[in-house]
């Protein structure tokens, strides 16, 4: 008996999106018209991107096992920059200005603007920008950023529902791309690129990000989300099709089963490498579901997420620089 | 134990209050209307009231206006007589009153379908007369209705007096779990003793001719009114202590009229689909139409019927009381002086509104504010979030501790806040979704809706294509819609003038269907998508 | 396709009965379509009836049972391909990879007694070592047998990694009351391995180089009276694998072929992670792990019981008193609902206004607020008891708990339970006014 399995096909595309402009080398993301990864009845034109996450001030919050890969560079933006490309692969960077948040060093827009430009000026790779969290302060440095950075096709992290004029004029104004971040739900997701779009904003310049929960702590919220997305864009949405952006290292390594020493929890095993775990199973759950930018802090997982894309993209194996 | 004498002005209602009594407490048993949305625990700071003679102790007094103190009525205790001024803040204007239905005759306005004259209720001569009842959850509303001819000879409209105990039906469970199921039941039963006195006075009639009364109300008023335990109406699953009462005594509430007159009540069919939702539906014909219709209520439960002669599905979608002026912060009810209507001229961009009565902007009513908001919507002075956009001219925005606004009227006073868009959006949302998730519960491929009937106290008229413009209700060719003002008072008439009608009624509650909308996997999701003018997704507002 | 209420509807008698428990025909019809009854309740079903509804719902992937006992294993009976569509049902099987040829019987059994310890509580779930699949080591046929023998005693269920047919039979046969499952190694003939799974009467793995082949593969089984298959699907790299795995469970769910309608079964090797992640979420109802470590098998249950929570259940916190930045004694304390919506939003809006706050999440059923407490789930003498429970108390030393400003109705009813001069202030209706909450009334509350 003959097995006739139908390949699925779609009315809806998804969106290519293009980071980097200027003195960046571009990357585009996106454009495929089946479900993720299911290569094999689809075309996707481009492979889902890895980024690593770099910080203008010393993360100290962070736990030793994700630190110890970036000794030396912690709080140095434009060296871990340059390790970040050129010894861990990264095809583009998030640089996370957690040190203007209001407890953690507030500092300035023009100190954030000007750790932005060094790490620019230190390697070619597009970058996401992601400001200290919603609020006046986070729209006074990314708008700084974004001016003087004009014209680099930043990726700025990100407009809500409550708070999306100032950061589309100021995408509009200086050429960038913007993070539209909904929490957890299809609707308002959508509900944000439609007031994006009547901001006049293309969304051919908009990322989703539909806030990711990590393992253990929402990660199936996510990940149903994220599929009922893909399901509305291949079925025709305009307002749904944009590609997905993932910040997976986050939010993995918060939860307390990446962080416990083995010796307080035998039966947890080794602490190194179940972090690291914890970061790769949240990172492929959303690959499958359809990340197509994620954002690691560990480059061990940042190499072997590479290493199963190489699986479904063999012609575009490797990363920004040559491995 | 002593009483004070306490009297309330302008309206000159008094009672004698027992000593240490709330003041709130006392508007309640004088039948004074008076806001106490938090059902009195002094946290919503509506029934603020002036004190215009006699003694409250100090430490109750918020501020002096003119060395008269204003207090909170609900945290202060008489003890000593007293006049008292509500404020702005707690006064619930005038219902329209009036002579809308006086002339009417029932059976051939609203029969759906030819009904013979049979009343529910014996009748002996000429002067016979029947009341038929509706206690709303805000308003009661009564009709005096000669037997002999079937014709509306008086009526009446009055707050419902329990409202001093919490705006919504649970606040009032509540409060008679904590023991004031005597005293809300006495006040409400009040309300109708005055409300038949005051429309038999204006038509030169006498009360003792009444020979039997029709009441329809939801499962809880109908609780309340015969003094039966309301708690197990919101335990989970419903449980009321009945869904069909039998008749009780006229005299057994209080009420006038001849001896052993029988007091009807409208049957419910679930804990939260009661008589008033069963009599409006019948009264629309649902249960021996064909083709499937759609029955809105609203008011502040927000009940919804979906169905016809062979099933009928019903849900409650807790609208709140945005459409009838609560929870708006310059909200009032359909009376003189509501903006009921708004229009932004496209060519000025002028901002047109109409007003009740046409003289001074006093509030927005439910009309209005769906009007309002529909416009405001169209010419791109609000997003879709309900949020003020730069389009607003300056001169009419308003910025205060309560975030941003337009003003309405001349002197900014009265104006539409961002969170009053905010209530409506989720009050409308709550409805679309209710609407469309009872529709969609019976899977694809299930009935459209034919004909459409929206049941409400909001104002003199719907404004249906802003009421679609904005996704309250389904874009449907407008033909289908019907407006009935009043479906439970309609349907009550019609249960007193014909025993075949309240047959009718006991009958089709067998195929009421209760669907709990918090346990439908998808509402919360179509809640979601509905929190946004008109729709996340327009295409959800066309249902047929 | 499952039938829709208004279908199911028209085939039930229409009259109201109430024979069935339910006040309507529909109500039922309504229950019917949503998986939540069975026809049975309803005496006077027609037989048109009862045969429309059962061809509609046979299940498209059988329910196979491997072991005895308490701890058998039954895995199977998807319905859906996304699992937001309804949810998935049965929890897919771990099984620790064991080849005990090298050990010596207290070995063997000391690592079997590590395994059967193994115990780890997460969110109202127990993780366990669900099964030992058993490697049959080539010329070590023996220690297999014992070793299957060792574990099943201890309650495992078992799966027997084969390398020969005698080797698999002789293990097979030693513990066939346990229901072992039989697997084959790759290239095996599969009519004889076949034969034996249907002659001992247990279940059986059937593999193939590519999907056609398999389903055919499955079907053979079944005619040779194997009663229950599981399949294992081609692919070694991720690409392939997914794409079986996808083409399986869609071909199940569209019954393209009896064949594919089988729970299927996954070999993951030493890290390799990822491609358990692939399994877990891509279909696989038996997954056996060659690594043994917490550090892989910690995470694996976890990324299980995420994907196999019913998505229609809301979404609910564990209730318990959570920190917002570094709170102290003098920090507020608020209480809102355990609807991780509510949470979230509260939670994020107290994050943003830099003030460190105690925020007590208390069991309301994963409700909202006010559908809470119009629910009686969110009184007074709920959110005390709850409080007192979380010994908030302890943590603060103020005695001024802030409610949600939805319900300041339950404030006195709140002061009395908790009592020993807590004072209630009621905070604001929307999370966004939580900020000017703070500064103004909160304080001056404190003063």
């Amino acid at each position: 008996m003959s097995l006739d399995l139908k390949p699925k096909k779609w009315a809806g595309t998804l969106r290519q999106v293009t980071l980097g402009a200027g003195s960046r080398r571009p990357l585009t993301v996106g454009g495929g018209n089946g479900l993720p990864l299911h290569t094999f009845e689809a075309a996707f034109p481009h492979r889902p991107l890895l980024a690593l996450e770099i910080t203008d001030v010393d993360p100290v919050r962070w736990v030793e096992s994700v630190r110890q890969p970036w000794e030396g560079v912690l709080g140095r933006p434009a060296e871990a920059a340059r390790r970040a490309v050129n010894e861990f692969g990264a095809d583009l960077l998030t640089m996370n200005l957690m040190g203007t948040h209001a407890d953690r060093g507030n500092r300035s827009p023009e100190q954030a603007a000007a750790d932005v430009c060094a790490v620019l000026a230190a390697v070619d790779v597009p970058l996401i920008v992601k400001g200290p969290g919603a609020g006046q302060k986070q729209n006074e440095v990314l708008a700084r950023v974004a001016e003087d950075c004009r014209g680099e096709g930043l990726a700025l992290h990100s407009a809500t529902n409550e708070d999306y004029k100032t950061l589309a004029a100021i995408a509009l104004a200086y050429g960038h791309v913007l993070v539209g971040e909904s929490p957890i739900d299809v609707n308002i997701a959508k509900q944000l690129n439609i007031l994006l779009t009547d901001a006049s904003v293309d969304l051919n310049r908009v990322l989703i990000d539909p806030l990711t929960g990590g393992l253990g702590y929402g990660l199936e919220y996510t990940y149903s989300v994220m599929e009922r997305i893909r399901l509305a864009a291949l079925g025709g949405d305009a307002m749904l099709n944009c590609p997905i952006v993932c910040l997976v290292g986050e939010e993995a390594w918060k939860a307390k089963e990446a962080k416990v020493p083995g010796e307080k929890e035998p039966l947890w095993g080794d602490r190194q490498v179940r972090g690291i775990h914890w970061e790769v199973a949240t990172a492929m759950a959303l690959v499958e579901a359809g990340a197509e930018v994620l954002v690691l802090r560990h480059p061990e997982s940042l190499a072997r997420i590479r290493k199963q894309l190489d699986s479904w993209f063999p012609e575009t194996s490797g990363g920004a620089s040559c491995r | 134990m002593p009483a004070h004498r306490v009297q309330f002005s302008p309206s000159g209602r008094a009672t004698l209050a027992a000593e240490g009594a709330s003041i709130l407490r006392a508007a309640e048993s004088a039948s004074e209307p008076m806001r106490a949305e938090c059902g009195g625990r002094g946290a919503c700071g509506r029934c603020l009231v002036r004190i215009l003679e006699g003694q409250v102790p100090e430490y109750r007094v918020l501020r002096r206006e003119s060395g008269l103190p204003e207090v909170l009525a609900c945290l202060t205790p008489v003890h000593g007589p007293l006049t008292v001024q509500p404020l702005v803040e707690a006064q619930l204007p005038k219902l329209i009153s009036g002579d809308r239905y006086i002339g009417v005759q029932p059976l051939s306005a609203w029969a759906p379908w030819p009904l013979t004259p049979a009343p529910l209720v014996d009748r002996v001569g000429p002067e016979d007369l029947g009341v038929a009842l509706d206690i709303g959850t805000t308003t009661l509303r009564l009709l005096l209705i000669r037997l002999s001819d079937g014709t509306v000879v008086g009526e009446a409209g009055a707050y419902n007096p329990q409202i001093a105990r919490g705006a919504d039906v649970i606040s009032r469970i509540v409060a008679a779990e904590k023991g004031a199921l005597g005293e809300m039941a006495s006040a409400v039963r009040r309300s109708a003793v005055s409300m038949i006195a005051e429309a038999a006075e204006a038509a030169t009639l006498d009360p003792s001719h009444i020979r039997g009364y029709v009441v329809a109300g939801n499962v809880t008023m109908i609780h309340l009114l015969l003094g039966e335990d309301p708690s197990g109406i919101r335990r989970v699953p419903s449980e009321p202590r009945s869904l069909a009462f039998s008749p009780v005594d006229a005299a057994h509430l209080g009420w006038p009229g001849h001896a052993r007159a029988p007091v009807y009540t409208v049957p419910g069919a679930g804990g939260w689909v009661g008589g008033d939702i069963l009599a409006g539906a019948v009264r629309a014909g649902f249960s021996r139409a064909s083709e499937a219709a759609l029955y809105v209520d609203l008011g502040t439960n927000g009940e919804i019927v979906f169905g016809n002669a062979d099933f009928a599905l019903a849900c409650a979608c807790s609208a709140g009381p945005a459409f009838e002026g609560g929870g708006i912060r310059c909200g009032m009810r359909a009376d003189r002086g509501a903006v009921d209507g708004a229009a932004i001229d496209d060519a000025s961009g002028a901002l047109e509104l109409s007003v009740i009565g046409g003289g001074r902007i006093r509030g927005l009513c439910g009309s209005g504010l769906i009007a309002l908001a529909d416009a405001l919507f169209r010419a791109g002075w609000i997003d879709r979030g309900g949020r003020l956009a730069a389009r607003v001219p300056a001169e009419r925005r308003v910025a205060g501790t309560w975030g941003a606004a337009i003003a309405l009227s001349a002197d900014r006073r009265v104006a539409l806040w961002e969170r009053d868009l905010a209530s409506l959006i989720r009050t409308k949302a709550a409805v679309f979704a209710g609407i469309r998730s009872l529709v969609d519960s019976l899977g694809p491929g299930g009935p459209s809706i034919d004909r459409a009937y929206v049941s409400g106290n909001f104002g003199r008229y719907l404004n249906l294509p802003a009421a679609v413009g904005i996704g309250l209700l389904p874009d449907i060719p407008q033909g289908r819609y019907g407006y009935i003002g009043n479906g439970s008072l309609e349907g009550a008439a019609l249960s007193l003038l014909s025993r075949e009608f309240f047959a009718e009624i006991a009958a089709y509650l067998q195929h009421i269907t209760y669907v709990d909308l918090s346990e439908l996997p998808g509402y919360m999701d179509q809640f979601v998508g509905a929190s946004f003018l008109p729709h996340t997704s327009p295409h959800l507002l066309r249902m047929g | 396709m499952p039938m829709t209420g208004l279908q199911i509807f028209k085939l039930l008698p229409n009259t109201n009965c109430k024979k069935c428990g339910y006040p309507t025909c529909l109500t039922f019809a309504m229950k019917l379509a949503a998986g939540k009854e069975s026809l049975e309740k309803c005496p006077d079903a027609s037989p048109e009836a009862r045969a429309a509804l059962g061809a509609a719902s046979a299940p498209p992937i059988r329910g196979v049972t491997i072991g005895r006992g308490e701890r058998a294993l039954t895995i199977g009976e998807e319905t859906v391909f996304f699992r937001h569509e309804k949810t998935f049902v049965r929890r897919p099987g771990l099984f620790q990879t064991f080849d005990p040829a090298s050990l010596s019987p207290a070995e063997r059994d000391a690592r079997l007694d590590r395994w059967r310890a193994i115990r780890i509580e997460r969110a109202g779930e127990v993780f366990q070592v669900d099964g030992i699949a058993i490697v049959e080591t080539p010329g070590a046929a023996q220690s297999a047998v014992d070793a299957a023998a060792a574990a099943a005693g201890r309650g495992f269920p078992i799966a027997i990694l084969a390398a020969t047919l005698p080797g698999a039979v002789a293990a097979a046969e030693r513990i066939k009351e346990h229901r072992p499952l039989l697997v084959p190694p790759a290239g095996a003939n599969p009519q004889e391995f076949a034969a034996q799974a249907a002659r001992l009467g247990i279940p059986l793995v059937v593999g193939a180089p590519d999907l056609p082949s398999l389903a055919d593969a499955a079907r053979d089984a079944a005619s040779a009276g194997v009663a229950d298959i599981l399949l294992e699907p081609p692919g070694a790299d991720p690409r392939l694998l997914h794409h079986s795995l996808t083409a399986i469970r869609r071909g199940a769910l569209d019954r393209v072929h009896p064949g594919l309608g089988h729970p299927v079964f996954l070999r993951v090797g030493a890290g390799e992670i990822e491609r358990a992640v692939l399994g877990i979420t891509k279909f696989a109802s038996l997954v056996a792990l060659a690594d043994s470590g917490g550090e892989t098998w910690l995470p694996l249950w976890t990324l299980r019981q995420n994907i196999y929570t019913d998505p229609q259940k809301p979404l609910q916190m564990d209730p318990g008193l959570y920190a917002i930045g570094e709170p102290n004694d003098r920090s507020p304390l608020l209480v809102t609902s355990n609807f991780s919506l509510t949470y979230f939003i509260v939670s994020t809006e107290a994050e943003a206004t830099g003030v460190a706050c105690h925020l007590a999440v208390v069991d309301a059923e994963g409700l909202s607020v006010l559908t809470a407490w119009s629910a009686g789930k969110f009184s007074g003498d709920r959110v005390a008891k709850a409080l007192r429970g979380m010994h908030a108390a302890e943590r603060v030393s103020h005695r001024t708990v802030i409610i949600p400003g939805y319900v300041p109705v339950i404030s006195g009813e709140l002061e009395d339970a908790l009592g020993d001069g807590w004072r209630v202030l009621v905070g604001p209706q929307e999370a966004s006014d939580i900020a000017p909450f703070f500064r103004d009334v909160w304080a001056a509350a404190m003063v």
